[in-house]
């Protein structure tokens, strides 16, 4: 346990919120794209989180040792592709309409972004409060003794 | 008696230690309130304390030395994870809002623990210096 290990915990918890911040806000720029690079319609993308050194070897050793584990934050162990279906909409003058006047959405739900929205944005700022109160704790804890 | 003058100290010291400690957890079981699968964990020293210091009254009636003052001094926070509950499909159990009251909490536990030690500091101060 180092000083100021509480701190890059939060960190890490910051970091990973704004990514998924980023993802969503990427997936609702999005929402309307019928063509990328690849030709299909946009893909929605989340963010899988994970505990920061779960798999390390120390866990491990910790875990056998029954010892209390080193706790080290959590991180983002990828950015994955939502694979649902498209959404076919009927909009026969659009240059990606089938042969059948149908266009490939993206499976992009603008209701399901905002609610991830919320949620990454509160987890934010309970990492924000949480390093507050670690931050006045230090503060205080060199004042002992004065 | 050296022993004896730094003995709140001593005790406030694990004190801290143990706040410290909680601090860091809390604040790794916030970080991970979205991870999947993620179990929170919860500090432990105050029972610890309590049975210390039950057993150094008993020995201090028996008017025996303060024999168990290594004891108190070297009690270590133990950390345990809860894997029993899940609170949510995604087989987290981080109750965001216990956190945060849980944070509050402690951090005014630890200022508490705080001001009292430099109220420790500034006895022993008065009584050296007798001013």
């Amino acid at each position: 346990m180092s000083f100021l290990s509480s701190m890059d915990i939060s960190a890490s918890g910051l970091t990973a919120q704004r990514l998924r911040m980023d993802i969503i806000s990427q997936n609702i720029a999005n929402i309307d794209t019928t063509h990328t690079e690849s030709g299909d319609p946009y893909r929605r993308q989340y963010v899988v989180l994970k505990e920061m050194g779960s798999d390390s070897f120390d866990s491990y050793l910790d875990r056998a040792a029954e010892s209390s584990s080193s706790s080290g934050g959590v991180e983002v162990s990828e950015i994955a592709d939502d694979m649902t279906d498209f959404q076919l909409v009927y909009d026969p003058d659009n240059v990606d309409a089938n042969e059948d006047g149908y266009v490939e959405k993206p499976n992009v739900e603008l209701s399901t972004e905002m609610v991830d929205m919320i949620s990454a944005y509160r987890s934010y700022e309970a990492n924000v409060t949480a390093f507050n109160a670690y931050k006045n704790m230090a503060v205080k804890a060199l004042e002992l003794g004065s | 008696m050296w022993d004896d003058l730094f003995q709140s100290v001593n005790y406030l010291q694990t004190g801290l230690n143990g706040t410290w400690k909680r601090n860091e957890v809390i604040t790794n079981n916030i970080a991970n309130d979205d991870t999947p699968g993620f179990k929170k964990s919860d500090v432990e020293f105050e029972s610890l304390f309590a049975q210390a210091l039950q057993s150094d009254e008993l020995d201090t009636q028996s008017a025996s030395d303060y024999s168990n003052n290594d004891l108190l001094s070297t009690i270590e926070p133990v950390v345990t994870k809860n894997e029993d509950s899940a609170y949510r499909y995604d087989e987290n159990n981080v109750d965001i809002e216990t956190e945060m009251t849980s944070l509050a909490k402690n951090s005014i536990e630890y200022y508490t623990l705080v001001s009292k030690m430099n109220s420790e500091f500034s006895k022993l101060s008065t009584a050296i210096t007798g001013q």
